[in-house]
């Protein structure tokens, strides 16, 4: 008896304490809560996490007292955006996404807009805004080779694919994105009128170069790893990964000519609770210091092209926006490939086993 | 059956046989003729070399050194495939993934025999061993004394030029082991086979043998007949080994103008021609020598401390000293006496074997 | 007392002895939920149409209208095949070397065989990468010491495929086929040459006649687990080699289209079956489930019996020449040369990731260049590392517990139960193991988002041991079948009643058993990729998460220090579970 009654004690005791603890911190989470507001950002985790903690989340969080926690997302997010929306379990308040992802994820409806438009950041690239997605930053599939491996230096698709004048080992994604634009720009296809892709032209000339690819690549850092170990001494992909093998001292050499850019951007899971402080921090990165600061870190191009005001002129020459690079390139239409992908990849697969 | 020491020339003979793993030596090196036909039993505790002797005949073992001859050829490095021996194992090891019918044919079949053959010669064994309608069995489906008698057709079968047999009695019943020696004693008759057999139940040996090779601590203890061993035992550890045996110690002394055995008991006569070397000895006198004979010429005090009666016989069992115990085996018909009964027990002096 | 015993014969009958089969109640109910019942919906996603309701087949009809999807089933298959192959031809061998050891050496060559079990895919998979490549080390090696002039082709190709996916799975075929080895009597192989026998006849008709079970069930393991590749072939493949789990997951991630991917994965999920239904017909696969194989009767066996006499001629011939030319000595030495090559070729990747993980580079350069600790810096700074680190050994090990639970207790139910369904149950028990890990991830993604599962622990730890229950469950089966019932029995004529039977008689006896089941789940867990891809929703990351988001964005010397860290963990968790093991 004396046992039970002793142990009640003791839990009141500890009860009580409990009790006295959460009245002391109460106020306080309440209080921060009602100044500031927590979100979660997905980005493409990796290099990328420092470098827009540098740029975006640090700056954001100073600025207006809301917090950043910031974690990796998938390579492509679509699946947990779905799963997201439609158990209303917002585990992120703001994503990066490529505008395919947008497209497919604006198709579902599954995109809550970012309540802004072109006319309130004009100097932003046209392309960068649609209502439901600002875009961050412009990577660029580009071709790149290593200096100290090829005699003749390649400075277009039709230097890539010409294996008798440009002898070397070669890359290709295995992926029919960027790929079939590849085959046709290489073929003589204008940059301007390379969409609707021409699709059976893409697979002849792909027939050609197919026995003299040595490696199908499938991660961006694995063409890296591909450049930076001489596994192969030409191979096309996205200019950050190569520029990263540069930076590591990798003789290499990027051709900009005929380049194929895109953009990641901010997108939002429709219906999120914290979707006002979401809308705020997008807004924030469209700002042109804050985009600069984030190309000090890694080689993606400002969308807010008033960045390059502030950026050295040595380092905008490594940046796929920079006027010097722009005019070389185009921007790969995503609406057809949203059209298209399924039967396009399809018949990709297919030919690769063949 | 060939009489021990007869003219035949030897199956099998086995000179200066010696095997060390190491530091430890398995098998002192040893010297053992096997006529043909004879029935040579491999007696001992465990751990006295018997089973390394077998299986260096039969070449499962690499030899460190000496020679292996079977029928007058040298088979030291001959292959265990290509001795042509059969060897039953203590568990069988009949193929589980086998019918009986198969486990028989199999030595057939590695010597390449016609079908029509090996289909004749495994109904034979079978029948030899009285299983044929068990010959679709697999052998799970078998029961021990099943599955011996299968081990015993796979090894007759195919003739081999000498068997050997690692305790293959050991795993059955007693009454089942008896069946079974009987079984074995009417196949070597039949075949006429030269057979090695280890074991180390003595009973089983000396009802099973034509010779019984005894022994102890890697090296041989004696051989000789049975009779020869159980009646003439050449040291105390085979006098114990087989049979009941009362053992008395002592140191020699002179007494009345010969040779005497002081033992704390009193001092005993020696057996006719024994031959007195070193300083003592033992003599050993098994229970069927002595008698309670108040005048015998040796004799010792005894109580008398269990009675067994056993049909045909009476067993007692006697303290002598402060605790040696001491066997006698009383025929039927003799008084018995009472237990506590002191009574003293007596042996004529040729009865005895003297032993180192 | 007279109330008690009324009351106790009021009762009903299931109430008063219960049957053992309750004991499997609680995992049948677990998988039930979280495995049956989310790969059924996916599969059943397959034939709803996307606008929701009604019944289409539109799926299977995009699927029969090219013949891109059969063909990459059919790669699939046939690069499984191949690996199980392989990965018998190679593991055979060695685990025929490691049964014939002394126990104590065995155990110590096990830790040597375990090695790449115990490392993640992700890293073996990179470390081939740097072994394999044009300027790896084997080309390095052979172009610098002038035996060739050009770079051999060892990856990007079929070749650089099965070197990854047999180096993965040959340590689970020589697992599978140890115990059947260690239990083959020694003494029927020397039955057979003294009855004349030769000693590659003997071998091939009775010691790898009686070894077949082992075989066939370490076959039938690797396919199947082979089948879930992606890694690999993404890695280590050309253009060919493509498996239908990328293109899963490619539907499922990328183009969100996953009334396609369910139907792929029943496409996956129904010749994967189809698969074990022929192999069973063939071999049998009784092995697995833990009965004894029963030699079947009639041409099947004789065919079989005959195909082992002409290999076991063939082999004599082969064993006569070798004889010949590297004599009696050397062809004795055959055997622990090839078991230690094997061994070699098993350690070799992970004891090259040891030194990048000091390296000075930025990348992945063997040798390095130089030497420091930033790689170690990186990875002890970066609390995305060490949360995900520990999450990684929390989530293990609780699922380690629960699946040594749950696979204990069904397993303590079969054993004790003589029930006809027994084998029934079994097999449930294991199909987590045959159903693709893909197809229960993605089904399980399903359930868990509508829970409000995913991105918890909670998640990981029920998709984990989803996973995990099958291995821990032939863990504890195996031993109990070596176990005395008639223990039980005697506690309970002593008075002990079933609880206490169980606490002080049964688990203190199968403890050993236990252990490995828990070091199974628990690897099981710590090297999951593909659930934590799925359920993690990139904030629960795990170790093997992390890695995999390292080595598609940045793939730097991080993930060799990460792999060095989780080495020595492992090794020292093994060390203590294996002295733990010796002292009981």
């Amino acid at each position: 008896m004396d046992r039970i009654s002793d142990l009640s004690r003791r839990n009141l005791l500890k009860l009580s304490g409990g009790a006295a603890a959460m009245g002391l911190f109460a106020p306080a989470i309440t209080g921060r809560a009602l100044a500031a507001t927590q979100i979660t950002v997905a980005d493409p985790g990796g290099p990328f996490g420092p470098a827009f903690r540098k740029a975006f989340y640090d700056p954001f969080e100073k600025a207006t007292g809301n917090k950043v926690v910031n974690v990796a997302r998938e390579a492509e997010p679509t699946a947990q955006f779905k799963a997201m929306v439609e158990t209303k379990s917002y585990t992120w308040d703001v994503c990066t996404l490529t505008l395919s992802a947008r497209d497919i994820l604006a198709a579902q409806n599954l995109l809550d807009p970012i309540g802004f438009a072109h006319a309130d950041v004009p100097q932003l690239m046209p392309e960068a805004i649609s209502p439901h997605y600002m875009g961050t930053d412009v990577y660029s599939t580009v071709l790149a080779y290593r200096t100290d491996r090829v005699k003749a230096a390649p400075t277009s698709w039709a230097d890539f694919f010409n294996v008798e004048k440009f002898p070397g080992r070669r890359a290709l994604r295995k992926n029919a994105i960027d790929t079939l634009e590849q085959a046709l720009l290489a073929d003589g296809v204008p940059l301007d009128k390379l969409y609707p892709l021409d699709v059976e032209r893409a697979f002849k000339v792909l027939d050609k170069i197919k026995p003299h690819i040595a490696v199908w690549w499938t991660g961006g850092a694995q063409s890296t790893q591909l450049l930076q170990s001489g596994e192969v001494d030409m191979i096309p992909g996205w200019n950050a990964r190569f520029q990263a093998a540069i930076d590591g001292g990798t003789p290499a050499k990027i051709v900009w000519n005929q380049g194929l850019y895109s953009i990641e951007g901010w997108g939002m899971p429709k219906g999120g609770p914290r979707a006002d402080v979401a809308r705020q921090f997008i807004r924030f990165c469209s700002d042109p210091k804050a985009q600069a600061a984030f190309t000090e870190i890694l080689a993606y191009g400002p969308t807010n092209l008033d960045a390059y005001k502030t950026i050295p002129a040595e380092r905008a020459k490594s940046l796929p926006t920079s006027p010097e690079n722009l005019k070389q390139m185009a921007i790969a239409n995503e609406a057809w490939w949203s059209a298209n992908r399924a039967a396009v990849s399809e018949r990709f697969n297919s030919w690769l086993l063949s | 059956m060939t009489v021990p020491g007869s003219k035949a020339p030897p199956k099998l003979v086995v000179e200066g046989l010696c095997k060390r793993y190491g530091a430890t030596t398995a098998l002192e090196p040893t010297q053992l003729s096997v006529p043909e036909g004879e029935f040579l039993t491999l007696l001992g505790p465990s751990g006295s070399g018997k089973t390394t002797l077998l299986q260096l005949v039969c070449g499962l073992v690499e030899l460190s050194e000496g020679r292996v001859i079977i029928d007058g050829r040298d088979q030291s490095d001959t292959p265990v495939h290509q001795r042509d021996i059969g060897l039953v194992f203590q568990h069988y090891a009949l193929f589980p993934h086998l019918t009986v019918a198969e486990n028989i044919a199999f030595p057939l079949k590695m010597r390449g025999r016609s079908s029509a053959e090996i289909g004749k010669r495994v109904a034979d064994a079978l029948g030899m061993v009285h299983l044929g309608h068990l010959a679709e069995r697999f052998p799970r489906e078998l029961s021990g004394g099943q599955q011996q008698r299968v081990a015993l057709a796979r090894c007759f079968v195919y003739q081999p030029s000498i068997i050997l047999m690692d305790e293959p009695l050991g795993a059955l019943d007693k009454k089942l082991r008896e069946h079974m020696q009987i079984e074995i004693k009417r196949l070597h008759r039949e075949s006429g086979a030269t057979i090695i057999y280890v074991t180390h139940d003595q009973e089983e040996a000396l009802a099973l043998s034509d010779r019984i090779c005894l022994m102890n601590h890697a090296r041989i203890e004696q051989l000789g007949t049975p009779q020869e061993i159980y009646e003439r035992p050449r040291t105390a550890f085979a006098a114990d080994f087989i049979g009941i045996s009362n053992i008395l110690r002592g140191t020699f002394v002179a007494a009345d103008g010969e040779r005497r055995l002081e033992t704390s008991y009193g001092r005993f006569s020696l057996p006719a021609g024994a031959v007195a070397s070193g300083e003592g000895g033992a003599l050993v006198v098994r229970p069927e020598s002595l008698r309670i004979d108040a005048g015998a010429q040796n004799r010792v005090e005894g109580r008398v401390k269990e009675i067994v009666y056993a049909g045909s016989e009476t067993r007692l069992i006697a303290t002598i000293g402060d605790s040696e115990l001491m066997t006698l085996r009383l025929p039927a018909g003799e008084v018995v006496p009472t237990l506590g009964e002191t009574i003293a027990i007596g042996w004529d002096r040729d009865k005895a074997v003297l032993v180192p | 007392m007279s109330a008690v015993a009324t009351r106790s014969r009021a009762m009903p009958s299931w109430l008063r002895r219960p049957s053992p089969l309750w004991l499997a109640v609680p995992g049948f109910v677990f998988l039930a939920v979280f495995f049956a019942y989310p790969v059924a919906q996916l599969l059943s996603l397959s034939i709803s149409p996307p606008e929701g309701g009604g019944f289409s087949l539109a799926a299977f009809q995009r699927i029969a209208n090219t013949d891109v999807y059969l063909r990459v089933l059919g790669i699939t298959f046939k690069i499984a095949g191949n690996t199980a192959l392989w990965s018998l031809l190679i593991g055979y061998p060695l685990a025929y070397w490691l049964a014939r050891m002394p126990e104590i050496f065995r155990g110590r060559m096990m830790l040597f065989v375990m090695v790449p079990f115990w490392t993640s895919y992700l890293v073996k998979t990179f470390a081939w990468m740097i072994v394999l490549g044009r300027s790896g080390v084997i080309n390095n090696l052979m172009t610098g010491s002038g035996l060739g002039t050009q770079p051999l082709d060892l990856l990007h190709n079929e070749f650089g495929v099965m070197v990854g996916m047999v180096h993965a799975m040959v340590p689970l075929a020589v697992m599978t086929m140890l115990p059947v080895m260690i239990g083959i009597d020694r003494r029927l192989v020397q039955a057979a040459q003294t009855l004349g026998a030769s000693p590659s006849r003997a071998f091939w008709q009775v010691y790898f006649k009686l070894s077949l079970p082992g075989v066939t069930a370490a076959g039938l393991l690797v396919f199947i687990s082979s089948l879930g590749f992606f890694i690999v072939p993404a890695f280590l493949g050309g253009r060919r080699e493509t498996m239908l789990a990328q293109l899963i997951i490619t539907q499922v991630q990328e183009l969100l289209n996953w009334p396609f991917a369910g139907a792929l994965a029943a496409m996956m999920l129904a010749s994967a079956l189809i698969a074990c239904w022929i192999y069973d017909r063939l071999f049998g696969i009784s092995t697995i489930s833990g009965g004894s194989a029963q030699e079947g009767k009639g041409r099947i066996r004789d065919i079989g019996l005959g195909v082992l006499q002409l290999l076991a001629t063939a082999s004599s011939h082969l064993a006569d020449l070798s004889r010949r030319v590297i004599g009696k000595r050397g062809n004795r030495l055959v055997l622990p040369v090839f078991a230690w090559l094997v061994i070699g070729f098993l350690v070799l990747p992970t004891l090259l990731v040891i030194p990048l993980g000091f390296t000075s580079s930025q990348f992945l350069e063997f040798p390095p260049p130089g030497y420091s600790l930033q790689w170690f810096e990186t990875y002890f700074s970066s609390p995305l590392w060490i949360s995900a680190t520990i999450r990684s050994f929390a989530v293990a090990a609780a699922t380690a517990f629960l699946a040594t639970c749950i696979g204990g207790f069904a397993a303590l139910a079969l054993a004790h139960s003589r029930t006809r369904w027994g084998g029934l149950i079994f097999a449930f028990f294991l199909a987590p193991m045959i159903v693709p890990r893909i197809v229960i991830a993605v089904g399980m993604f399903y359930l868990f988002a509508r829970l409000g599962l995913v991105a918890t622990d909670l998640g990981l730890v029920i998709g984990h041991t989803v996973l995990a229950i099958p291995f821990a469950m032939v863990t504890v089966s195996a031993i109990l079948k070596t176990y005395d019932m008639r223990l039980d029995q005697a506690a309970a004529t002593l008075g002990a009643n079933r609880v206490r039977t169980l606490a002080y008689v049964t688990i203190p006896l199968v403890k050993g058993g236990l252990v490995a089941a828990f070091l199974f789940a628990f690897i099981t867990s710590f090297d999951e990729l593909t659930i934590a891809i799925f359920v993690s929703g990139g904030i629960k990351t795990t170790l093997p998460k992390q890695m995999w988001d390292d080595m598609i964005l940045q793939l730097n010397p991080t993930l060799a220090a990460v792999s060095v860290v989780v080495f020595v963990i492992v090794t020292s968790l093994l060390l203590l579970a294996e002295r733990f093991r010796r002292a009981s």
